[in-house]
């Protein structure tokens, strides 16, 4: 096995592992995306009812 | 380059939100004018009781239920035109404020409503807001000012 063939196996089993293991980054991503949102609407709410 | 399919989502999700903000900024500024309440328009701090309009503070009627109120600000009072410091306005109104200060950095918040600008020395700060609520509206400093900081106030009554 070449020196390079071995670093390409090396990026093939790291990104089978990020694969497994986005699942919970992705649903804090996007609550913490939602709760900013829901956030701006409720102030833009209030500026706008005054 | 190699992408995982929940971090495309998320960076559309971002880059979208980025963009729905930028043009909300961009509507705001270009379309309906919006503005920092204080910008170009300068004056001399030390000649404020002789400049115009600061000579002669106090509400006056502009136009159709519209209002100029001209305030001085200054440690640590504001001064609104009247003795009682109480201006009152018929409710539905729309008021521009105008105002500026002979000393330091003060506040100028009307409790409740979405008038709160900073006003400073050399600088007129303007801001207009339509009344629809009548009642009692406290206008306070919430800039600290020096020791008689809390003392500043005045108070708006919007009345049916």
């Amino acid at each position: 096995m070449t020196q390079h063939e071995i670093k390409n196996k090396e990026a093939d089993t790291n990104v089978t592992e990020e694969e497994h293991s986005l699942k919970g980054t992705f649903y804090s991503v996007m609550f913490l995306g939602v709760f900013i949102i829901l956030s701006w609407a409720g102030v833009w709410w209030l500026f706008i009812s005054r | 380059m190699h992408m995982h399919r929940y971090e495309k989502i998320w960076l559309f999700f971002g880059g979208a939100s980025l963009l729905v903000f930028l043009v909300v900024v961009g509507i705001s500024a270009f379309y309906m004018g919006n503005q920092p309440p204080s910008c170009a328009v300068t004056l001399d701090p030390e000649k404020v009781d002789e400049w115009p309009p600061f000579d002669q503070p106090g509400l006056k009627e502009i136009g159709d239920n519209e209002y100029q109120l001209t305030i001085v600000a200054s440690a640590f009072n504001y001064d609104v035109g009247t003795d009682d410091k109480i201006v009152q306005v018929p409710k539905g109104a729309t008021v521009h404020f105008v105002v500026t200060t002979k000393d330091v950095i003060h506040g100028f918040e009307l409790a409740g409503t979405n008038v709160n600008m900073m006003v400073e020395p050399g600088y007129v700060s303007t801001l207009s807001n339509t009344f629809k609520k009548a009642g009692k509206f406290t206008l306070l400093c919430n800039e600290y000012c020096g020791t008689g900081h809390h003392l500043m106030a005045a108070t708006i009554e919007v009345i049916e």
